[in-house]
């Protein structure tokens, strides 16, 4: 073996590894997503939450396989296995996995909105649309084959004199996730007993422990999402590893303070930073990503209070709020916190942001409310009044989180 | 021993209606309640659940108890209140029971009878 083939190996290897790393930090995230649920619905839905995000992530796993990937990079996985491993260590599998995890995030936020009152059925079937159609859809355009939003030679940066910029996701996979969901919640209507004669009633969620424990399972797991959006391990870049320490901090500090020190708050704030800063984490300042964070985290508390009391949009875990709407601040902030004047790097233009983002809302309404609208209509997407007095752990699982407790 | 004058209401109702009783309870001006958290069965006799496979039959259901005591003069408004706030017209709504009481005395006045309540 003579040495450039062998380096050429260990590069392969070195970045098949680092994808694989992310890969794994950004699978676990998905048990974040499964208990900040659970947490937040009440004892006689956690059974169902538990469920949910495991289906929902293995069926994901199929759809984005046979559909989802190849629409978004033309990559298909039908040749042989011996094709498929290359003489590259497996490089389009590993980047298979590691976007997979991107995309089975879609189905996990929408879970947390539509939660405690939504059939098992329809909540996997549109999940699996969104996985292999819809986001790989926009996921093309701003990452993938599509030379339209995000290419530097796409049709957006033709007009705007730079494409559209989304480094790790905050509307690619955040602000997609929160506005697709928006439809749902709406179709789905509140759970019962939410608002009653013009009261607004909250419906206590149970378990504050099992919300920190899926905020600090999703915080951790982010530094895999955000700083592996590198792809390759020679583009690693310490700056999106530094900003996104100081998003997160800007969203929980700025949450301990607009909601006076409310825990549940405090642990969505740093959520928040986190989906805040993922478009603009390499080419912002860390300063900059600080004020980003801290920005999203004060959306956060305000928008959820506007969206639960004043809208009356019943969106349980604040999806809409967290995803949605922080999303599409980050991808705007990129925008703004990206120019050399403001101490970024540049390459970037503000109005390539601006359409980038609202063109994802767009494209994420429409194909929601459609695609619920249709479930809605045929098989019907809302348990029965009694099935859900009962608990979606009985109506759907037959079994509650804790049978020892049966007597 | 004379007549009772005060009546204990025991009603056992669904946990979602607690809010309504609650309120009905405010509303009418019973000023002390007492919740409890109840299992039990009625006619209907439970489900089954399933764990790992394993069929378990459960026929004993967490439903609330409301208990209060109030003269006997109140009794039937009361009642009538009740079955408006506690029902929602499925199986599984739940009884009330009406119990004699025999006197009401405070524990930090020895005070006894109505003006105890």
């Amino acid at each position: 073996m003579n040495v450039p083939s062998s380096l050429t190996d260990y590069v392969s290897a070195g970045n098949v590894f680092f994808l694989l790393w992310g890969a794994v930090l950004i699978f676990s995230m998905h048990a974040g997503f499964a208990f900040l649920e659970a947490g937040s619905v009440r004892k006689k839905n956690i059974v169902n939450a538990l469920t949910k995000i495991p289906t929902d992530w293995a069926v994901s796993t199929v759809v984005y396989f046979l559909i989802g990937f190849p629409i978004a990079y033309g990559i298909t996985f039908f040749g042989k296995a011996s094709d498929l491993l290359g003489n590259n260590s497996g490089y389009d599998l590993a980047h298979f996995f590691f976007l997979l995890c991107f995309a089975a995030v879609i189905p996990a936020i929408i879970s947390g909105g539509v939660a405690e009152r939504m059939k098992f059925g329809p909540q996997v079937l549109a999940g699996a649309v969104f996985v292999a159609l819809a986001y790989p859809l926009f996921e093309g355009l701003v990452w993938g084959r599509f030379n339209v939003l995000g290419a530097t030679d796409g049709w957006l940066a033709g007009i705007f004199g730079a494409g559209f910029h989304d480094y790790a996701g905050s509307v690619v996979v955040h602000a997609m996730g929160g506005w697709l969901a928006l439809p749902g919640i709406l179709l789905l209507k509140p759970r019962m007993g939410r608002y009653v004669n013009g009261d607004s009633r909250p419906l206590q969620i149970h378990s504050v422990p099992y919300v920190a424990l899926g905020s600090w399972l999703l915080m951790i797991g982010w530094f895999g999402f955000n700083v592996a959006s590198a792809a390759t391990l020679p583009n690693i870049s310490g700056l999106v590893a530094a900003n996104s320490l100081l998003a997160m901090g800007g969203g929980l500090l700025s949450a301990v303070l607009v909601s006076k020190r409310d825990s549940v708050f405090v642990y969505n704030g740093a959520l928040a930073g986190l989906v805040a800063v993922c478009a603009g984490s390499d080419i912002m300042h860390p300063l900059a990503a600080l004020a980003v964070g801290a920005i999203a985290g004060i959306i956060f508390v305000k928008g959820f209070l506007w969206a639960n009391e004043k809208l009356r949009i019943d969106d349980v875990l604040g999806v809409w709020p967290l995803h949605g709407l922080c999303g599409a601040w980050g991808g705007i902030a990129a925008g703004i916190f990206g120019y050399e004047q403001l101490g970024g790097i540049g390459g970037v233009s503000f109005f390539s942001q601006l359409t980038g983002t609202l063109t994802c809302i767009a494209i994420a309404v429409v194909f929601s409310g459609v695609t619920y609208f249709i479930i809605k209509k045929t098989y019907g997407i809302r348990l029965s009044p009694q099935q859900e007095l009962l608990g979606s752990d009985l109506s759907i699982h037959s079994g509650k989180a804790y049978p020892e407790e049966l007597i | 021993m004379e007549t009772a004058k005060f009546t204990m209401i025991q009603c056992v109702f669904k946990g979602e209606r607690l809010y309504d009783v609650q309120k009905t309870m405010e509303d009418i001006d019973v000023v002390g309640i007492t919740i409890w958290e109840v299992k039990g069965h009625g006619r209907q006799k439970g489900h089954i659940e399933h764990y790992r496979g394993l069929e378990t039959k459960v026929n004993l259901l967490p439903k609330l108890m409301l208990e209060i005591v109030v003269p006997n003069s109140e009794v039937e408004i009361i009642v009538e209140s009740l079955l408006k706030a506690a029902r929602t017209g499925d199986i599984g709504d739940g009884k009330i029971f009406l119990l004699p009481v025999a006197d009401v005395i405070r524990v930090r006045t020895g005070d006894r009878g109505i003006k105890a309540i």
